[in-house]
């Protein structure tokens, strides 16, 4: 009795392992949308932070879910590339911009005030916020 | 210096920036999309990022390149974090980014709608390993004065110090198919 209760129980660790291990494995990406904002400031307080101190400012929002708000300078791509919501900063050689899907339509016009989150990927002229979910 | 001389040499600055800026006029693009690919007869698994930063001068040929490693979107989630934190290093090694020059084409060339095949050479740099570069590329001049820029090359893993593990080899290819594509705006 004792042995087939082991069998079962053993049988069913290994499928439930199985059902995890292919779930984990074909696991998409995940969208800002599903997720809460770990951070919360504006878009000029954030290119700020990277525009001073680079390492620093990987350590603190890089790789996290960043909600930003700010004005919005431009919105462009879209036709099969990702729309760019690009957020002022108090610096014209620079934006926060935050990449949305290429099918998702965007009604803002530049100098809306917006706010956006987006899981940020680092500093390279603008600071980039991926998978981006409008929050207002 | 009196407000007099002031005015003098700022209307002197005005004057000469027009100039200045045609005579050195760059191109450049926020949103290049690059794309790569490895290929096996088990996987086939594939890369974008949409936001390489390129600067193009053509007087000079100078041309620079960097995109941050962290941007490159997978289908899987586990791919990616794969990608980062054991092949790329990513908290380490940000950014690729190349510095070089394009060869084959000329400033007078760019003016005038046109497709032309150039050299691409330079030094590439990512996971904290640089190499020497060349490849082919293309530079088409659109009726509106922007260019599009296109280079298909590849890059293999082991040259810049990327260990893939055995266990992996059969889902991994070593030689990785690296798709560039970017449309420069006049600066």
């Amino acid at each position: 009795m004792n042995k087939r209760i082991l069998i079962i129980l053993m049988t069913l660790a290994v499928v439930a392992g199985g059902i995890y291990g292919y779930r984990e494995w074909n696991r998409g990406l995940e969208q800002a949308n599903e997720v809460k904002a770990e951070v919360t400031l504006t878009a000029e307080e954030l290119f700020k932070a990277y525009t001073s101190d680079e390492a620093g400012a990987n350590q603190k929002f890089t790789d996290k879910v960043v909600q930003v708000s700010g004005t919005v300078r431009e919105v462009n791509g879209g036709n099969g590339s990702p729309v760019n919501v690009l957020l002022e900063t108090g610096d014209p050689l620079g934006a926060v911009v935050c990449e949305f899907a290429a099918d998702m339509t965007i009604e803002l016009k530049s100098g809306a005030k917006t706010t956006v989150k987006g899981f940020c990927t680092g500093y390279n002229l603008d600071v980039l916020l991926q998978r981006c979910a409008i929050v207002e | 210096m009196t407000m007099n001389t002031t005015i003098k040499s700022l209307a002197l600055v005005c004057l000469l920036i027009p100039t200045l800026s045609n005579a050195q006029e760059r191109f450049a693009s926020r949103t290049g999309h690059v794309a790569f690919r490895s290929e096996t007869t088990v996987e086939t698994i594939e890369a974008n990022n949409h936001k390489a930063t390129s600067v193009y001068d053509p007087n000079t040929g100078a041309l620079e390149f960097a995109v941050l490693i962290k941007a490159f979107e997978f289908e899987k989630a586990l791919m990616q974090e794969h990608f980062n934190e054991n092949y790329m290093e990513s908290n380490t090694y940000p950014k690729a980014v190349f510095k070089g020059k394009v060869v084959g084409v000329t400033a007078a060339d760019l003016k005038k709608p046109g497709k032309h095949d150039v050299t691409v050479e330079g030094e590439l740099t990512m996971h904290g390993v640089s190499n020497k570069v060349t490849n082919k590329a293309t530079i088409s001049v659109e009726p509106t004065g922007t260019l599009k820029a296109e280079s298909n090359f590849v890059i293999k893993a082991e040259d810049y110090k990327i260990d893939i593990p055995s266990v992996v080899r059969k889902q991994i290819a070593e030689e990785i198919q690296v798709k560039v594509r970017i449309d420069y705006q006049k600066m």
